[in-house]
């Protein structure tokens, strides 16, 4: 059975990058515009993975983070966020997340990164 | 008759000789003519009464036989410098050399002075006193107050030193995060690396990549072009200069009606609609066409971007007083784990060149012209020019819906021009 993740961000350009990459890996990959779309679409489905960016309208990653906690403990989840933002990286940590991306990220890399979270 | 002072209000006098009679003379008569005095017969005495008390006037023999005049002077002066001193002796040669060294002897007299004028010497030296003592106090005041100054003064260029630095962090972080938006630079790094993964080798040395990957790599070098294009009008607004012009309220009507066309492509992305009242007032105001269609625009962009989609955004323009008001008035965006609407704190730092309220970036709005928080920075630039004012808060909105609901307003204040020849009316 396929890997599925959640991608959840709310610039369309970057939803597409982190499709198209998870995808020449092989990966099913679901989108989500903002965190209370996120927060909704996980509690519908099952997935492997979560990957998030953190400034996003509506619901912001962090919060999505945290209700996503109150359903899946095991979950791993991964948010995007640009370097500069390490409060947002402690904060995501302290949310519940497993760990962080760089953005832009680098596709190979970011696939390694998947890989072994998912091992 | 000399009313007796309470002691704490009387003057402190210190005398100081050998002879034990002539101290309970001076004693005599200057307790009665309203001084507090203190008697000793010897220097060790002296400095002590000198440590712990301030007298206003010392009255004193210098000649003695274990000390030298100067040195008995030179020892009170190490002890106080404030007090007023009169030498009072027996011996009637005048100040010598040495004695005038120390300066401020106020007078030289004799023991036989008669009381009367013992009283009026007296009298001088506490008034002397007071006013070396008034002008000494404004001098201490005048020079805590110089060291306050530059106190202050060198904790403002520390800081402005802190403060560059801040500003200096936030716009590089603010110009980063631009950069790597979703459509910016970073994505066009991200798909550059991706042909590292897609791009197929072929026989010839080549490699083979999807056409549609190549037409989106070309489509974000567009985007790139943009950005940097924003970044020279970004320099170009900031140099802006504006004519403070004299315009009937019906242009300024115009102005903003013209505003509302040309923005028409940002409102159809999150399908807003734009209502823009009427008004019924006929008066001149200080503006400039051209400023407030900018002003108008970039407040209207804001408030696209900030508000909920298929909301109504309402412009209105009315007269308060001595200044007419136009005001952009929009629903306000749920931002769950960050600033929702604008809390008082931030409404002056919201104006702050590279601000944002949330790290949030919209990049359906990527065509907008001023981006990375300059918008309003600009915008308040602009209006100063005309002597305007501009201010972004919330307000509960009892008018314009079924039930009150708090909203954001942009408002831009213009002066009413004052002029008999074209009276204001309603």
């Amino acid at each position: 059975m396929a890997i599925r993740i959640l991608a959840v961000d709310d610039s369309e350009t970057m939803r597409g990058m982190v499709r198209q990459t998870l995808e020449i890996a092989g990966y099913e990959v679901d989108l989500a515009n903002d965190g209370e779309e996120g927060a909704k679409v996980f509690s519908q489905n099952k997935y492997d993975l979560v990957i998030s960016d953190v400034n996003m309208p509506i619901m912001d990653g962090i919060t999505m983070i945290r209700e996503i906690r109150k359903i899946d403990q095991d979950v791993p989840i991964l948010t995007l966020t640009t370097e500069s933002e390490d409060e947002m990286k402690q904060k995501g940590k302290d949310a519940g997340a497993n760990g962080w991306i760089v953005k832009p990220f680098r596709p190979a890399q970011f696939l390694d990164i998947i890989r072994q979270i998912l091992s | 008759m000399i009313e007796k002072m309470p002691e704490d209000q009387r003057e402190n006098i210190l005398c100081i000789n050998k002879n034990r009679e002539y101290l309970l003379h001076l004693d005599k008569i200057l307790t009665s003519n309203g001084y507090s005095v203190f008697l000793t017969d010897g220097l060790g005495k002296a400095l002590e009464y000198l440590a712990k008390n301030s007298p206003s006037v010392i009255l004193t023999e210098i000649f003695f036989d274990d000390i030298e005049p100067i040195e008995f002077l030179r020892a009170i002066r190490k002890q106080s410098m404030e007090p007023v001193v009169i030498i009072l002796t027996k011996k009637t040669e005048r100040r010598t050399g040495s004695n005038r060294r120390l300066g401020n002897i106020f007078e030289y007299l004799n023991i036989n002075i008669t009381e009367v004028e013992l009283v009026s010497h007296i009298k001088q030296a506490v008034l002397f006193y007071k006013e070396k003592s008034n002008m000494l106090s404004f001098m201490n005041q005048a020079e805590k107050r110089m060291t306050n100054q530059l106190e202050w003064l060198l904790w403002k260029e520390n800081f402005k030193l802190t403060d560059k630095v801040e500003f200096g962090k936030t716009l590089i972080a603010n110009m980063k995060n631009s950069i790597l938006q979703g459509m910016g630079i970073g994505s066009m790094l991200t798909k550059l690396e991706m042909l590292e993964l897609i791009a197929e080798p072929t026989e010839d040395n080549k490699i083979k990549i999807p056409s549609g990957f190549l037409t989106s790599i070309l489509e974000t070098t567009k985007s790139v072009h943009i950005w940097l294009e924003n970044l020279d009008n970004l320099r170009i607004a900031f140099d802006r200069k504006f004519i403070k012009e004299t315009i009937p309220i019906a242009q300024v009507y115009q102005a903003i009606q013209k505003a509302i066309d040309s923005v028409v492509i940002f409102q159809k992305i999150k399908q807003h609609e734009v209502f823009l009242g009427t008004f019924n007032f006929n008066l001149d105001v200080y503006a400039n066409f051209d400023l407030i269609v900018e002003v108008v625009q970039e407040l209207l962009v804001n408030a696209f971007k900030y508000s909920p989609g298929n909301t109504k955004i309402h412009v209105s323009v009315y007269r308060t007083g001595n200044s007419v008001s136009i005001s952009i008035l929009n629903d306000v965006l749920t931002m769950r784990g960050a600033v929702t609407g604008i809390p008082e704190d931030f409404e002056s730092q919201i104006f702050e060149p590279f601000f944002k309220l949330n790290n949030t970036y919209d990049e359906r709005y990527h065509d907008e012209k001023w981006s990375m928080g300059t918008g309003l920075t600009i915008c308040q630039h602009y209006i100063h020019q005309i002597g305007g004012k501009i201010y972004l808060y919330e307000v509960f909105d009892h008018a314009t819906g079924d039930k009150p609901r708090k909203r954001i307003v942009g408002e831009l204040i213009l002066q009413i021009v004052q002029d008999d020849l074209h009276p204001q009316n309603d």
